[in-house]
């Protein structure tokens, strides 16, 4: 009996943490939204160089898996649809499939094994090493000093970088098409802006599925970067402390984005 | 002026604070003495309101801080600045941008006269040549000189000092010794200085404490308590360690 109560207990406290954990991330990123319009003029500079960590390094590795996503999705579906007499047809499904689900998401996973992580890192050993305690020291507002930048740099990045892989993909899907299943690239063009609906030679805004995929993104950013942040202010007892939190980060942050990428999904396609 | 009164805290089954009971008026230096891992760092981090005591009351300058609004906390802030073991410098900013920090963040100063002033407290700590070096590329004693710099850009009415010399060769731990001297000097500053350093202590305090057990044992001038009679006093001056482990385990 005792075993069984000592397993409620933790099971129990687990769940205390767990919900704590999570008013605790919301609460950070209402904080960050509110500070954004308070704070945004003094912030400009540490925001800018957020905006290049999220960005810059990152690119390459988005560059390649997009590129390669989409030579992959050209691969398997060419298969099926030659053997159907339809290859004309897989422009379309590339384009859809890519602007609306994989980019957004193959993108957050990108950025949260590099970007998060490195966040929940950051943070964590600030934490730990007394860092965040001086800054409360010195009463400056860390959500302001820390989380409000990274917050609103992956907001801005994380849709950026996925047209940026989202173009590689059709790009590398055009590839593919083109060699493998001798798809010319002007039929491949007008098929693809056909499905995502934009008129051929369109310059002006984007049209709604790439729009749809990108909201997605941005919202994903926000997740990625408040997640990660809140992870690392929790993190306690040193070095392992930090190691803990940047797996804990990780792990919320695809758990959320696959949970919360289906309902976002389920809002704008049902 | 800070007042302790008989301030608890446990942490799970730990009770490291038992009834912590002092005051420190102003231009005193008072030095906590006590081994590593009784409870010193504990202490200063509630009296700027980083932790908050199971019971007990905290004033500075007759604000309890255990109930204080969050601007009674940041007055508090203001007068009493923490000057951390590890120096606790942001590592993402230059030595400069990190003692024009509390300044820049208050943002009451122009931009000149938060310079002015980062460059006179760079000065008076020898730290001006190593103004444009990140954290990581500095020595550990210069790392200490610019947090101290970082504490007294603010002017704060009292400073907190966790260990100064903990970690530093002898040369330099002399060297921040008489710097601590010469800011108390300085001006009627308080100072609670934690430490296990005796040559810091003796060189620095207007008054010396043990803790032990969780308790300031003996609060006296330093020449009364290097005369002490209490037996954990004498084993500690003495650097006998076995004693104090007894009583720790007991
Ligand atoms: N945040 C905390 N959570 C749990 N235990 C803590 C915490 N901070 C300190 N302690 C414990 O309190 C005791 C005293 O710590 P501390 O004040 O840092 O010692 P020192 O006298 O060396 O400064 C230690 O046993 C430490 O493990
Ligand atoms: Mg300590």
């Amino acid at each position: 009996m005792a075993t069984l109560k000592d397993t409620l207990e933790a099971r129990g406290r687990d769940l205390r943490e767990s919900v704590t954990n999570a008013g605790f991330t919301v609460s950070l990123l209402l904080q960050s939204l509110r500070l954004f319009f308070v704070d945004l003029r003094h912030r400009r500079r540490f925001i800018l160089d957020q905006l290049a960590v999220c960005g810059i390094s990152p690119l390459p590795v988005v560059c390649v898996v997009g590129l390669f996503t989409g030579m992959l999705l050209a691969l398997q579906i060419g298969m099926e649809l030659s053997r159907l007499g339809q290859s004309e047809a897989i422009s379309n499904m590339i384009g859809l499939i890519l602007f609306r689900e994989m980019g957004p998401f193959m993108t957050a996973m990108i950025l949260t094994a590099s970007v998060g992580s490195a966040m929940a890192a950051e943070l964590g050993t600030m934490r730990v090493s007394e860092e965040i305690d001086a800054l409360e020291c010195m009463s400056i507002n860390t959500t302001s000093f820390l989380v409000m930048p990274r917050i609103v740099a992956m907001t801005i990045m994380t849709p950026l970088l996925t047209f940026i892989g989202c173009i590689l993909g059709c790009v590398g899907g055009g590839l593919v098409a083109n060699t493998q299943l001798s798809v010319s690239p002007a039929v491949y063009t007008r098929n693809l802006l056909a499905s995502l609906q934009a008129e051929p030679n369109q310059l002006g805004p984007l049209p709604e599925e790439i729009y749809t995929g990108l909201i997605k993104a941005a919202i994903f950013g926000a997740l990625i970067a408040t997640i990660s942040c809140a992870t690392g202010l929790k993190a306690s007892g040193g070095a392992i402390g930090v190691g803990r939190a940047v797996r804990s980060a990780v792990v919320r942050c695809f758990l959320m984005l696959i949970i919360i990428g289906y309902y976002i999904s389920w809002i704008f396609f049902r | 002026m800070i007042r302790l009164q008989d301030v608890h805290k446990s942490f799970g089954d730990t009770h490291v604070l038992r009834g912590v009971n002092l005051e420190l008026t102003q231009g005193e230096t008072l030095v906590i003495l006590g081994r590593s891992g009784t409870g010193k760092s504990v202490t200063l981090k509630h009296i700027v309101g980083l932790m908050k005591p199971d019971s007990g009351h905290i004033f500075v300058d007759g604000i309890d801080v255990t109930s204080a609004s969050n601007e009674q906390l940041q007055t508090v802030r203001q007068r009493v600045a923490y000057l951390f073991q590890t120096g606790a410098l942001v590592n993402w900013l230059s030595v400069r941008d990190n003692v024009a920090l509390p300044l820049a963040e208050q943002r009451k100063l122009s931009s000149a006269e938060i310079r002015e002033r980062v460059e006179e407290s760079l000065q008076s700590l020898s730290m001006l040549e190593a103004a444009d070096r990140m954290p990581s590329q500095i020595s550990g004693g210069m790392r200490k000189r610019a947090a101290l710099a970082r504490v007294l850009v603010a002017q704060p009415k009292a400073i907190l000092y966790d260990e100064p010399t903990a970690g530093l060769d002898p040369v330099m731990a002399r060297t921040v010794s008489h710097l601590i001297r010469d800011v108390q000097s300085s001006g009627d500053r308080m100072a609670l200085v934690v430490t296990h350093d005796l040559e810091l202590a003796f060189s620095v305090a207007t008054r010396i404490g043990l803790h032990y057990k969780g308790e300031l044992i003996e609060l006296a001038p330093p020449d009364v308590f290097k005369q002490s009679k209490h037996p954990v006093i004498r084993a500690f001056l003495d650097g006998q360690s076995d004693l104090g482990e007894e009583g720790l385990n007991q």
